[in-house]
């Protein structure tokens, strides 16, 4: 079917393409066409990031982060729903905060970072704040527009059959605002990532992002690769994991 | 064969307010008329008449600004599962199967599954769907996916079942043949059906009795019995009485779409 065939199609071109560029980069590497240190090729960056699978320091750093990252989504998660479907109910409310948090990603929030210090003091609070803070808008706009766009037939079919407002909610308005809602988590899940991999790597005493830096500032090129390629891996390890969730939860959903 | 009103319009008026005016704007006036026990009824009309606007009345989906809807002299306020209602848009659940959707309305009543899946395989032989039970919407066409949606209100049982140009969004073959289909239903299932649409030859060949409204506000300007006979087929469209009732209805319209014009 056409339908199923499109998408196939383009997973294969875009899994073609990225074999391309991995082999023009480890060729590159093995022909020493890029200067090293700066780039370490792919092969030492695959050992590397091996090895600090069994390095203690790393370890403490990583699961520290771990902790803040997924701490920190949760938090994002239930605020940004929280407030995606006030805005959905509440058109007041979505007036007044729909703009400021669109506006919001071109804000450098980072900058808020020290006066975050200088508030809660050189400890783990200013990260999570953060974090939080760049997550949630965008968990918040996805809920609102989710459930904004469920067309409005859907509705009539619900109150056609005299749904409760609760049944109305969870089987039609929730299952077709689905996708939207998972959108924002991925979203969501990224901005909190890098926001708080970020912060750490500014200005905290610990964490992958201060172990990223002192990798940096110490000339370990191996070490810095080795641990973006565990970031890298890890952040799509857990988008990958969402997406599948999505399919699985949606399933689930839907027949219960 | 009609037997007395299942449903009744009486003296049915409706004003949406608007900011430009300060009396608002009325789209219905004063409709009376009644759908008989297993009569098909088509509503005709020209563009904006508020066709539409009564059918969701009907269904109990908006309120009326005076007078009221009698399913069995019950007055209906608000919706009612004893009325069904197939709408013009894509309305089938695309996070559900084509048995899950036909099926949805038993499970929000609570139905057992086992009774949920007899009757849900009994209508879906019924609207010859059989080998698409587990099949999604995306991968239907769109005139399958209009069965769905009758199914889904049929499997209900409704005292009366309302149409919103359910074959709007289709091609002409396809209007004709689904047409034809859900005549062979309704007489099947003993239906009660009122269908609008603006297709005269839709509205001539698949109904007992015709109400023609007048343009904005939609006020009743005839009704017209159609005595075609049944069972009707792709043939009755080269009927002479068919043609005759095209034509009865086409002066009704045109009329209408004269006095617009000269208003402006």
């Amino acid at each position: 079917m056409n339908t199923e065939v499109a998408p196939l199609k383009k997973k294969i071109i875009a899994t073609q393409w990225l074999v391309l560029v991995v082999a023009a980069m480890a060729l590159g590497a093995l022909l020493h066409f890029f200067r090293q240190p700066v780039l370490i090729p792919l092969d030492q960056i695959v050992k590397g990031a091996w090895a600090l699978t069994v390095d203690k320091g790393f370890l403490q750093a990583f699961s520290a982060t771990m902790v803040l990252i997924l701490g920190t989504f949760v938090g994002s998660t239930l605020t940004g729903c929280l407030l995606g479907m006030g805005m959905w109910r509440r058109k007041g409310l979505r007036d007044a905060l729909a703009p400021l948090l669109q506006a919001y990603y071109a804000l450098p929030s980072f900058a808020l970072y020290p006066v975050f210090v200088g508030l809660l003091g050189m400890n783990v609070f200013p990260i999570i704040l953060t974090g939080w803070l760049f997550s949630f808008p965008a968990i918040a706009l996805n809920v609102a527009t989710g459930l904004l766009e469920v067309p409005e037939v859907y509705i009539k079919v619900g109150k056609s059959l005299a749904l409760s407002p609760r049944k109305l909610f969870f089987r039609i308005q929730l299952p077709a605002s689905l996708p939207h809602w998972f959108t924002g988590f991925k979203l969501g899940f990224c901005y909190c990532l890098i926001a708080i991999l970020a912060s750490e790597f500014i200005l905290s005493v610990s964490g992958v992002g201060r172990w990223l830096s002192d990798s940096f500032t110490g000339f370990e090129f191996q070490n810095l690769y080795a641990g973006i390629f565990v970031v890298l891996l890890l952040a799509a390890v857990i988008v990958l994991f969402l997406t599948w969730y999505e399919a699985r939860f949606y399933r689930r959903w839907s027949v219960r | 064969m009609p037997m007395g009103s299942v449903i009744e319009i009486r003296a049915l008026s409706k004003i949406y307010p608007t900011p430009e005016r300060p009396q608002g704007l009325k789209v219905l006036d004063d409709i009376t008329f009644g759908v008989e026990e297993g009569e098909f009824l088509t509503v005709v009309g020209p563009s904006g008449c508020g066709k539409t606007t009564l059918l969701e009345i009907m269904a109990g989906l908006r309120k009326p600004t005076s007078g009221g809807i009698y399913l069995d002299g019950r007055m209906i306020t608000d919706p009612d599962p004893a009325i069904g209602i197939v709408f013009q848009e894509e309305s089938t659940f695309p996070w559900l199967t084509v048995e899950e959707n036909i099926g949805f309305g038993l499970r929000m009543k609570g139905v057992g599954k086992d009774e949920r899946e007899r009757r849900v395989q009994e209508v879906i032989d019924l609207v010859e769907l059989p080998g698409f039970e587990k099949r999604y919407p995306f991968e239907l066409s769109g005139g399958m996916r209009q069965r769905v949606s009758l199914a889904r209100t049929i499997i209900m049982h409704p005292r009366v079942i309302l149409m919103d140009e359910p074959f709007g969004a289709l091609d002409e073959q396809t209007r004709l043949t689904l047409g034809l289909e859900i005549l062979r239903i309704a007489e099947r299932t003993q239906s009660t059906i009122a269908l609008i649409t603006h297709s005269i030859n839709e509205a001539v060949l698949l109904s007992d009795r015709i109400v023609v409204l007048t343009r904005r506000p939609g006020r009743v300007k005839s009704v017209i019995p159609s005595k075609l006979a049944k069972p009707r087929s792709v043939d009755t469209l080269s009927d002479a009485l068919f043609a005759k009732l095209v034509g009865q209805i086409w002066k009704d319209l045109r009329e209408e779409g004269y006095r617009e014009r000269d208003e402006y």
